[in-house]
């Protein structure tokens, strides 16, 4: 994985995101451990606040949670609690999407018509 | 050294600096709490190197002061410099010594000196003690400097330009270093760059430098979120007039109307949405790079 | 304040090493010249029989020091300016003093060295030798004036030779300014001797002003380095650049 410093998503969030991903995909398991704040850290060459911030955000999300001594672990309903986040991003992404469509004046009907063909593509 | 505790590492208040007839600084005051890594960013000449030198007592401020620590800059600069770890721009180490030599000049002169993380450091980043520093590469006595700046283990940290000229895995290398420094244990960070990704990985919070002034200083994530890029249509015919709130820059094309928004709310679109007849309204996210570039251009405009 | 020393020393070894020459090489030319090639016989007796050869051999030494002086107080601040190394030790947690102290401890260990190894040989070596005629007291007391002469244009280089040094950034520059001192002094004294002809000008005019000179010469430039603080070029230009 690696920082985007020049992206307007702080650089925070793409360390959760990453992690959220990583859960998603069952890179880390429920009950597992993840990195550490210094690891992680040294790995990104990102300040390790930032990387606390991250986990902070995700800790509130209940995604990861905290044992005393011992580090951050993925959340027993971690990986669902990663999916719904995971679509709301996507969510998101499609909202931008139309938005765009909509600023270059597409009617909703072709709109609707572009998303089954990039599906399409996909399949 | 410090027998107070104070709450701010660094603390300036009315800073203010004239060479000749120019103010390099102007009524600067700036407060970092300990254990904050602040990001000076400007551009070239808008007084982040002068501030810095008068942080470290190599300056003296034609008003104002300067505190680290508690402590005066100019009047205690030596006491400054014993919890200071400091690497500047331009590493003008005494060409003739070997590395090995450097640090022993230097480490009596700290009332502290660490020689396993001295060691450490100079395993890490492949320095030879035998080698003298006009052997060495740029990069290389940049992490001298560094390994110089931080063996006696300072709670301050002031970083002036430290990566220009660094070539890109030299200057990954360099951060690494400084990161670990942070992870060592708690460490208060003046870095200062118009390199802004650096700045981003490494700071909490980013103070803006022009022609002498701050002009902002805020939370990384906050001037990301706080700043939008806001893309007008405007309808035939509609004139633009006065720009809503907290406005940096604008620009108009056509019937393009770019306004770039400090402070950005919903309230901002609705106020325009009322006051204008537009075609269309979109927000654009900008990176740091973009809201450092407008807040400048915004402000030589103003001027 | 040992490490500041050793680099003290470190940064003037060469110039140390050239001053050890200078101040021995007229003994060594003296004595191989004068004994074994035969050039300052005098009636066929070895030189060192002549109280004479000691006296102009030690002259001659201090002489060429004078050289050696003047280079260690012009080199001594600016040399580190001129490197840029002075900005180095700017950011180290080294008071002012302590540097200026450190500089002068080895230019005075130096100077000490020059004059103790002359003095040592004139007047505890050369009195163990059999002179072939006495002295006489009027060639001591010459020997008395050269002497104080010769200290006072020591002082007076090497005093003016520091001020220039905290002054400016060329340590050539510096120890050239030093002799332009020396021949301003020189030439406007004499030419008030001419107009005026003092009394006893040598050894109480000439030798008095090289001497307040000198120390003044290394107090201002004491005091003007205890001020001056190393704000580095790039700062004095971007201030040059908003005036001009």
């Amino acid at each position: 994985m690696s920082i985007n410093p020049n992206s307007p998503v702080p650089v925070y969030l793409q360390i959760a995101d990453h992690i959220r991903g990583a859960v998603a995909a069952g890179v880390y398991r429920p009950g597992e451990a993840i990195p550490s704040v210094r690891v992680l850290a040294l790995d990104l060459t990102v300040n390790p606040n930032t990387v606390q911030r991250a986990f902070e955000e995700l800790e509130r999300e209940a995604l990861i949670e905290v044992r005393k001594g011992l580090g951050m672990f993925v959340a027993k309903n971690g990986v669902s609690t990663a999916v719904t986040q995971s679509e709301q991003a996507m969510q998101g992404a499609f909202v931008q999407a139309i938005r765009g469509g909509r600023a270059a004046r597409i009617p909703a009907k072709r709109i609707r018509a572009a998303f089954d063909a990039a599906w399409r593509n996909i399949e | 050294m410090t027998t107070a505790s104070p709450t701010f590492a660094i603390e300036t208040v009315g800073l203010s600096k004239r060479y000749g007839t120019k103010d390099a600084v102007r009524d600067l005051s700036l407060r970092i709490p300990r254990g904050e890594a602040f990001g000076f960013i400007g551009p070239n000449g808008a007084g982040k190197s002068t501030t810095i030198k008068m942080l470290m007592g190599l300056a003296r401020p034609s008003a104002g002061e300067a505190r680290v620590l508690g402590l005066d800059a100019t009047r205690d600069c030596v006491a400054v410099k014993q919890c200071v770890g400091y690497v500047p721009e331009m590493h003008n180490i005494y060409r003739w010594m070997r590395v090995g030599e450097v640090i022993a000049f230097c480490r009596p002169l700290y009332e502290k000196w660490n020689d396993r993380y001295c060691a450490d450091l100079l395993k890490l980043f492949e320095l030879d003690p035998q080698n003298k520093v006009k052997q060495l590469s740029k990069g290389m006595v940049a992490k001298l400097a560094l390994l110089l700046a931080v063996a006696h283990e300072p709670e301050v940290l002031i970083l002036d330009e430290p990566t220009s000229g660094l070539d890109p895995v030299v200057r990954e290398e360099f951060l690494d270093g400084v990161l670990r420094t942070l992870c060592e244990r708690e460490r208060t960070i003046l870095f200062s760059s118009h390199t802004l990704s650096d700045v981003q990985r490494i700071a909490d919070t980013i103070g803006l430098i022009f022609e002498g002034r701050l002009i902002d200083h805020c939370r990384t994530e906050d001037l990301l979120n706080g700043t939008k890029r806001i893309r007008a249509v405007l309808r035939d015919g509609c004139v633009p007039g006065p720009p809503p709130e907290g406005t940096i820059w604008q620009r108009v094309q056509q019937r393009e109307w770019l306004i770039t928004v400090r402070g950005f709310s919903p309230s901002t679109l609705e106020f325009l949405r009322t006051k204008y007849l537009l075609d269309n309204i979109e927000v654009i996210d900008l990176g740091l790079e973009d809201v450092f570039k407008d807040l400048i251009k915004g402000r030589k405009a103003a001027t | 304040m040992k490490s500041l020393l050793w680099k003290d020393y470190r940064i003037n070894r060469l110039l140390l090493i050239f001053g050890f020459v200078v101040c021995c090489g007229p003994w060594v030319f003296s004595i191989v010249g004068g004994d074994y090639l035969g050039w300052f016989r005098y009636n066929s007796e070895p030189p060192w029989r002549s109280p004479g050869f000691w006296i102009s051999t030690c002259l001659f030494s201090l002489g060429l020091s004078v050289f050696t002086l003047a280079t260690l107080g012009g080199n001594a601040i600016a040399a580190e300016r001129a490197d840029r190394s002075a900005e180095f030790l700017g950011y180290l947690p080294v008071s002012r003093w302590s540097v200026i102290v450190s500089k002068s401890l080895i230019a005075l260990a130096a100077g000490a060295a020059i004059w103790g190894v002359n003095l040592f040989i004139l007047f505890i070596v050369a009195p163990r030798f059999q002179f072939s005629y006495d002295p006489g007291e009027e060639m001591i007391a010459r020997l008395h004036m050269m002497f104080t002469v010769c200290a006072a244009v020591s002082i007076l280089v090497f005093g003016s030779g520091w001020f220039w040094s905290a002054a400016l950034t060329s340590h050539g520059l510096a120890t050239g300014m030093s002799f332009v001192v020396l021949a301003a002094v020189i030439g406007v004294l004499f030419a008030v001797e001419f107009v005026c002809s003092l009394e006893r000008f040598l050894e109480t005019w000439f030798v008095s002003v090289c001497v307040v000179m000198g120390i003044v010469g290394y107090f201002a430039g004491c005091a003007y380095y205890l001020y001056r603080l190393e704000e580095g070029f790039k700062d004095l230009i971007h201030g040059r650049k908003a005036t001009a």
